[in-house]
């Protein structure tokens, strides 16, 4: 039983959905520049400890997003003076923030219609 | 506009700056050094995977950079029909002469032993071998024990066959009254199931052969139809064939 204690610590934790840390990623730089650790904590903070940010792929998408222009990225000294690299938000990435927050809001939307339906669970319609 | 690519040593200080940042964070929670090194580690989970990842996402760029090559080199053979199908033309004279000399030689030169498993067939050397011993040269040549042992040995190579030169170019050979000259080897007992040649007449030898160290030789097909007509009743005569430099005269009957 020892062994299952540290799986059910992360239980009620889930794993980000294919597609949706990048949008999580331009969210959160845009209320100012951060490090990569930062935009981590950042996530994990304010999804109240429910998602789980895998810290490798955190570094993959952060340099796609670069490679992409919607983030640039700079080489600074962290506050507690520590080397890091920073990255801030571009207007091109900016403008990817509206778009992909407008698409998230429609999928939300549209898979509550679905879920929170009742008929649906009457099997299918004659 | 042609910004250097971000090079993967860079990668990889980001990711230590982060596990420092980390490791400081859960300090602060109260982890002793120690801990919060392995803790920044484990929520990191694997360094090697990010790094390659990172690396891998370069080598696609790249991989579309060629595409795109190869698609503006098709639309500028496609402008120019004329130089396009000189190319082509003059490219496929030239590969398909080279194939064709190459099936023959092919079929001549490598594929052309009469053996079974010509695929199978391999030729022993060595490396490092003590300096001017062994008959052909020191390093195709092993001594008895080697060739006895390498024969014991069951797996890798089976059956282990040996030859040895009985002379430079020409053995002694008398048959009825007149001597001459002829090519000849001793061979191990395998020599001839090994590379499983057909004998045509008589038989070849055989590992008990070996081991009583028996008079018997094999003669070649051509040595047979230049010296003997092909004459089948030289099997079971006798003949002499002697070599220089060993402890004695063999005494040869002529098999086929």
């Amino acid at each position: 039983m020892g062994r299952m204690a540290t799986q059910e610590n992360n239980d009620d934790r889930l794993a980000l959905l294919q597609g949706t840390l990048d949008l999580l990623i331009l969210k959160t730089l845009v209320l100012g520049s951060h490090h990569g650790q930062g935009v981590a904590r950042s996530i994990q903070r304010q999804s109240e400890e429910a998602f789980i940010v895998d810290h490798g792929s955190l570094y993959v998408a952060l340099q796609r997003l670069e490679d992409k222009k919607w983030i640039s990225a700079r080489w600074g000294v962290s506050e507690n003076n520590r080397k890091a690299r920073f990255y801030s938000l571009t207007p091109k990435g900016r403008e990817q923030l509206v778009e992909k927050t407008g698409e998230w809001r429609r999928l939300t939307r549209a898979m509550g219609l679905i879920l929170d339906s009742t008929n649906g669970l009457q099997g299918e319609e004659a | 506009m042609f910004k250097r690519k971000r090079s993967v040593e860079d990668f990889a200080e980001e990711i230590k700056a982060h596990l420092e940042l980390e490791a400081d964070d859960w300090k602060r929670e109260g982890l002793s050094d120690d801990e919060a090194q392995r803790k920044a580690r484990r929520e990191f989970g694997n360094v090697r995977v990010a790094q390659e990842r990172f690396y891998l996402k370069d080598r696609w760029v790249g991989l579309d950079r060629l595409f795109r090559d190869v698609r503006l080199a098709l639309r500028s053979l496609l402008k120019s029909p004329g130089f396009a199908a000189t190319t082509i033309l003059t490219l496929a004279i030239g590969i398909g002469a080279n194939t064709a000399v190459f099936s023959v030689m092919n079929a001549v030169l490598l594929r052309s032993l009469p053996v079974t498993n010509p695929d199978r067939l391999v030729y022993l050397r060595t490396s490092n071998p003590p300096r001017n011993t062994g008959t052909i040269d020191s390093n195709e040549t092993f001594s008895y024990p080697v060739y006895d042992a390498l024969r014991r040995q069951s797996q890798g190579l089976s059956p282990v066959m040996a030859y040895v030169p009985l002379s430079n170019s020409k053995v002694a050979v008398r048959y009825g009254a007149l001597p001459e000259e002829a090519e000849g080897d001793m061979v191990s007992g395998t020599f001839f199931s090994g590379l499983g040649v057909k004998v045509i007449r008589g038989r070849g030898f055989s590992e008990e052969d070996e081991t009583n160290h028996a008079s018997i030789a094999v003669i070649s097909y051509n040595y047979w139809t230049r010296r003997f007509e092909r004459n089948p009743d030289v099997l079971g005569n006798d003949a002499v064939c002697e070599w220089r430099g060993h402890h004695d005269c063999g005494n040869c009957r002529g098999r086929l």
